[in-house]
């Protein structure tokens, strides 16, 4: 920033209270709070400011961080609303009571977003009105430092909710997630991450109004998936964006008639550990009988996203398919057999109507990655791009073959008039 | 198939023409255009053709705003912080005040965030200097304030306290 300074007068302090709050709301409350040293025209702005951001980062210690909370809402003009309220790397030191009462406070003052950053890994407590306030549009819940167990009372109603993101949580009971998310009528927005879903039961996201729906397995959970731990039953009509990063061994279950999405991003691991390096062991299951369950529990999620605008795809998820069997892709076998047959990826009348966009991350060079790009090219209409992201970690050989699986998809006839294929 | 043409007079009655899509980011004439179907141009007397330049070259950079593109959207960001980046103070708080009146929340947010970090990480007797705040509180009532305030440290921006901590 190269602003010149001005010679002119004062242009800042005579901005109305709102433009200035709105300034304020950029800086950290601490921060905001220090302005009333500036001049008579900034000494109690602060009192009235709409956002509030604490982050315990920025006042390590417990008591000056619980000192200036308890200072703003307790000097807080009386009539003033709080709009948003953030508590960011609430950690260990800091005391539950305390964040408790906060939270109370500013449910008090009609609060309409809610984010709870914790850092901490002693039990939390949060006030049950949380779960009823009635002026609520979004609340985030994040556990950065370990999977917290998360306390739900029976009583749900958040009318106005538009938002609600939970991040590294385990919940006692499926049941009780089911009643958050529909005591929730008009979301718009819901992201469920890093959470512990390897229990019992059904999640059930029955939310008429959501437009945008993520889930991310918890990175804590490891190990296989059992495949019949909770499946994950959706009903969204009006969803548009679908994104999830999951166990193969998942059950989705889409429910009703949505079939148009704007975008779908699907990365299925075996397990938890193996996500950032899925290529390396390729030992998915010893089970023949679960390998064929975990391929048609992705053909199956598949075919539900197809009518979808953009999809993107890792890899790794379309190794096993429903045959058993992994090819390595090499030009001998592309030439002398004809394996270049029907994929077994996509329900049989799955038809690609809307797909303008398709990356494919983590790409190695296997039959079944080029079948599936294969039907692609064959049978969506009006494809534009495809996007191929090779995998790091292979070899020199494999880099080789990657050359010739590329030439290859370029010989593929194509539905799509106009298509870019284009490697990474 | 032409998008409709939108035509602002300025205070200074110079006409800026845009399209009805860049133009309706401003809620304000968005409204305008609804109630009274303006003839000869939707009049802004309170902005500056000065101003109302800059701001037209932000409605029509904004018109489509990508969705899911990130690279589009990063090249996007970097347009806003050029689009600020030789503004002096003047302009800065004069496009403040059109975006509040004209009602535009991406130019809003840019130019309060533009002034919210230029005041990061300053003392107080920076920002006073930097903005021209003349210090009007009697000795006794600034003696007050700071008082009040000894909890936080001097400066403006996020500061880590370590040493206050040591001290507890």
């Amino acid at each position: 920033m190269t602003s010149k300074k001005s010679n002119g007068g004062d242009r800042i302090s005579p901005l109305s209270d709102s433009i200035l709050h709105h300034i304020l709301s950029f800086l950290h409350t601490k921060s905001a709070v220090q302005t009333s040293v500036l001049s008579s025209r900034w000494r109690h702005l602060w009192k009235s400011m709409p956002h509030l951001i604490f982050d315990k980062k920025i006042t390590p210690n417990a008591k000056s961080f619980a000192g200036l909370v308890y200072e703003v809402l307790l000097f807080r003009q009386t009539t003033s609303h709080i709009h948003s309220f953030r508590l960011l790397s609430m950690d260990d030191t800091d005391d539950a009571r305390d964040l408790y009462n906060w939270i109370v406070v500013a449910i008090g003052r009609n609060v309409k977003e809610i984010e709870i950053d914790l850092l901490t890994y002693n039990p939390i407590k949060l006030p049950n009105s949380l779960f009823t306030c009635q002026t609520l549009t979004s609340l985030e819940l994040s556990s950065s430092s370990s999977i917290q167990k998360l306390e739900l009372p029976d009583k749900i109603s958040l009318p106005m909710l538009e938002t609600l993101s939970l991040d590294s949580f385990s919940f006692g009971d499926v049941e009780a997630v089911n009643k958050l998310i529909s005591g929730c009528p008009v979301l718009l927005r819901l992201e469920i991450l890093g959470c512990d879903l390897d229990v019992e039961g059904c999640l059930v996201i029955d939310a008429p109004t959501l437009l945008t729906l993520a889930v991310e397995y918890g990175a804590n959970s490891g190990g296989l998936l059992d495949l019949h731990k909770c499946e994950i039953r959706i009903n969204a009509p009006n969803l548009d964006v679908f994104w999830c990063a999951d166990y193969i061994a998942r059950k989705f279950t889409f429910v009703g008639e949505r079939t148009l999405l704007d975008s779908a991003e699907i990365y299925l691991v075996a397990n938890g550990n193996d996500f950032f390096a899925p290529l390396l062991d390729l030992s998915i299951s010893e089970d023949e009988g679960e390998k064929k369950e975990h391929a048609r529990r992705c053909t199956s999620l598949l075919g539900a996203v197809c009518g979808t605008k953009r999809l993107h795809l890792g890899a790794w998820m379309l190794l096993n398919d429903s045959s058993g069997k992994l090819l390595n892709w090499d030009e001998e076998i592309f030439n002398s057999a004809n394996v270049v047959g029907e994929s077994q990826w996509f329900p049989k009348r799955c038809i690609f109507h809307h797909l303008k966009v398709i990356e494919i991350h983590d790409v190695i060079g296997y039959m079944n990655e080029f079948n599936v790009l294969e039907f692609l090219l064959e049978n969506a209409l009006i494809l534009e791009k495809i996007i191929i992201w090779t995998s790091n970690d292979i070899s020199c050989d494999r880099k080789k073959g990657l050359i010739n699986f590329s030439k290859a998809l370029l010989k593929i006839p194509r539905a799509s008039s106009d298509i870019v294929i284009l490697f990474f | 198939m032409s998008t409709k043409k939108i035509t602002l007079l300025s205070s200074d009655n110079e006409l800026f023409t845009v399209d009805e899509e860049a133009a309706n980011q401003s809620l304000t004439i968005k409204h305008l255009i609804e109630d009274t179907e303006p003839e000869n141009g939707v009049p802004l007397p309170q902005v500056h053709s000065k101003i109302l330049a800059k701001v037209t070259e932000y409605l029509i950079k904004h018109a489509n705003e990508p969705d899911n593109d990130a690279a589009a959207k990063e090249e996007l960001k970097n347009w806003d912080d050029k689009f600020l980046e030789k503004v002096n103070h003047e302009t800065l708080f004069d496009l403040i005040l059109a975006a509040n009146y004209l009602d535009i929340k991406g130019l809003l947010d840019l130019t309060c965030q533009t002034v919210a970090d230029l005041m990061n990480g300053m003392s107080v007797v920076e920002v006073r200097k930097l903005f021209n705040i003349v210090n009007d509180f009697t000795p006794e009532d600034e003696a007050e304030v700071r008082k009040r305030r000894k909890r936080g440290t001097k400066t403006i921006g996020p500061s880590n306290d370590q040493a206050n901590q040591s001290n507890h």
